[in-house]
């Protein structure tokens, strides 16, 4: 008898082999980037099932997608979520993949390393520390919701006008 | 005889309850949207004054603290809002507000603000107390029409500013305050600075880290998208923070870190933001 873990069905990934946890986990519906901001600045870390759903937001203006592996699938289909990860809705958030994800999404021009290498958790955390779009921290730390939220803005902003904004949020006219 | 002996004592029985019974307001958890008399701030005192919302660019929603259903609204150009009222942006929004006759704030994107109170009093002059709590925002205070005493308070420090403008911002890298013109005090419990045009200040070495440690108003809210009791307490306390200057206009300054007759520290503002750094 075909037995389903009470965490829900492990999905198999797709080429890259990772693997999918809790994929049908979903979010509250019709959720608006200012509710999504509100509600996420408050928790002390970060699911990666609200970490998909906001960088789906951040590309796409709005989430529409049901579950958490939908969200995953889209955003593997554009190179922000890495094939080989393991992914689990109700995981916490790292700094790495936050880092990574970052900048996949607004294709920031990056340093020597990266251009060698290609993108990688640390070296893509120590390009967006350099940027100051995150601050301090190793690849493995839990990213807090405002963290999130300030990181989340601060590549808008990037991807709108090509530049981060300050402590203060202004950016050159 | 008796019957009716009974009938007047029944009465008079009845009478004396409903005297003695004032109709309360159900008790709730959450504040009066007043605070208590004896803690009542100067900032409530006067006439209030009307928040108009002049545009408004993607997302962004308000709810009045006041509003028992607890619904956040979508905002549009054109609403007019009321004290303790708190807006929240979305990403890529921007939500400009003019308050009163006075100043003008601007709301970035990601960002939610809460206006505690907006009051004018003696002398045309306007009291304003906002709370930021994430984000930021540009405010500019005109001084033409009056005096004003003009607050903004984050979970750091207190600013105020006084005929003048620039932006303010915290997130999660701390608070930053870009002074674009005139002159605004940055208040915080390690001291205070003042920070003129084309200057720059924060509060001082908070790093990141440390602020998910430590008991932030930030990290009180309410995860299910409301607004918290901790929120409204502090909105009800006009805007809360951790710091309180009170610049009056006159050229004179009071301080509730000091005591009356000090002067306050004018110091240099803080080093830029921008600042080059070896990979």
């Amino acid at each position: 008898m075909l037995r389903v873990g009470a965490a829900g069905l492990v999905l198999a990934g797709g080429c890259g082999g990772g693997m999918v946890s809790n994929g049908q986990a979903t979010l509250v519906a019709d959720e608006d980037s200012a509710a999504f901001l509100d509600r996420i600045s408050s928790q002390t870390s970060v699911s990666e099932n609200d970490a998909m759903r906001g960088l789906v937001i951040l590309l796409d203006g709005e989430d529409s997608h049901q579950t958490f592996g939908q969200r995953v699938e889209a955003l593997r289909s554009r190179q922000v979520v890495s094939a080989d990860w393991n992914v689990d809705a109700s995981g916490p958030l790292t700094r790495g993949r936050l880092a990574y994800m970052i900048y996949q999404a607004t294709k920031m021009p990056g340093g020597v390393i990266l251009a060698l290498t290609g993108p990688s958790q640390r070296y893509c955390l120590r390009e967006l520390q350099y940027r100051k779009v995150m601050g301090e921290g190793s690849v493995f730390t839990p990213v807090s919701g405002l963290e999130f939220v300030g990181v989340l803005n601060s590549a808008d902003t990037y991807i709108r006008t090509g530049q981060v904004p300050d402590k203060a949020g202004q950016i050159d006219d | 005889m008796r019957h009716v002996i009974c009938l007047i004592l029944v009465m008079f029985l009845t009478a004396a309850v409903w005297a003695d019974d004032p109709q309360t307001e159900p008790s709730t958890d959450t504040p009066a949207a007043a605070p208590a008399e004896g803690d009542q701030p100067a900032a409530d005192e006067g006439m209030k004054l009307p928040v108009t919302v002049v545009s408004v660019t993607g997302a962004a929603q308000h709810k009045s603290v006041a509003d028992e259903t607890g619904q956040w609204l979508p905002l549009a150009a054109g609403d007019e809002l009321s004290e303790l009222t708190v807006i929240r942006t979305g990403l890529g929004a921007q939500v400009v507000l003019r308050l009163g006759d006075r100043s003008e704030i601007t709301i970035r994107s990601a960002t939610k603000i809460g206006i505690a109170s907006l009051r004018q009093g003696a002398g045309r002059k306007v009291t304003a107390r906002v709370g930021l709590k994430y984000g930021s925002i540009h405010a500019k205070v005109d001084s033409s029409q009056g005096p004003n005493d003009f607050q903004i308070h984050t979970p750091v420090a207190a600013l105020s500013v006084r005929g003048t403008g620039g932006d303010v911002g915290f997130s999660h890298q701390g608070m930053g305050v870009n002074g674009t013109e005139g002159t605004w005090n940055n208040n915080t419990p390690g001291g205070d600075t003042d920070v003129g045009a084309g200057e720059t200040s924060d509060e001082d070495g908070t790093p990141s880290g440390d602020l998910d440690d430590e008991d932030r108003d930030t990290q009180n809210g309410d995860p299910h998208g409301g607004t918290s009791d901790e929120e409204e307490n502090n909105l009800n306390q006009n805007g809360g923070g951790r710091g309180g200057f009170d610049f009056n206009g006159n050229g004179e300054s009071e301080s509730e870190w000091n005591t009356p007759g000090e002067t306050t520290s004018s110091g240099s503002s803080g080093s830029s933001e921008n600042g080059n750094k070896e990979r």
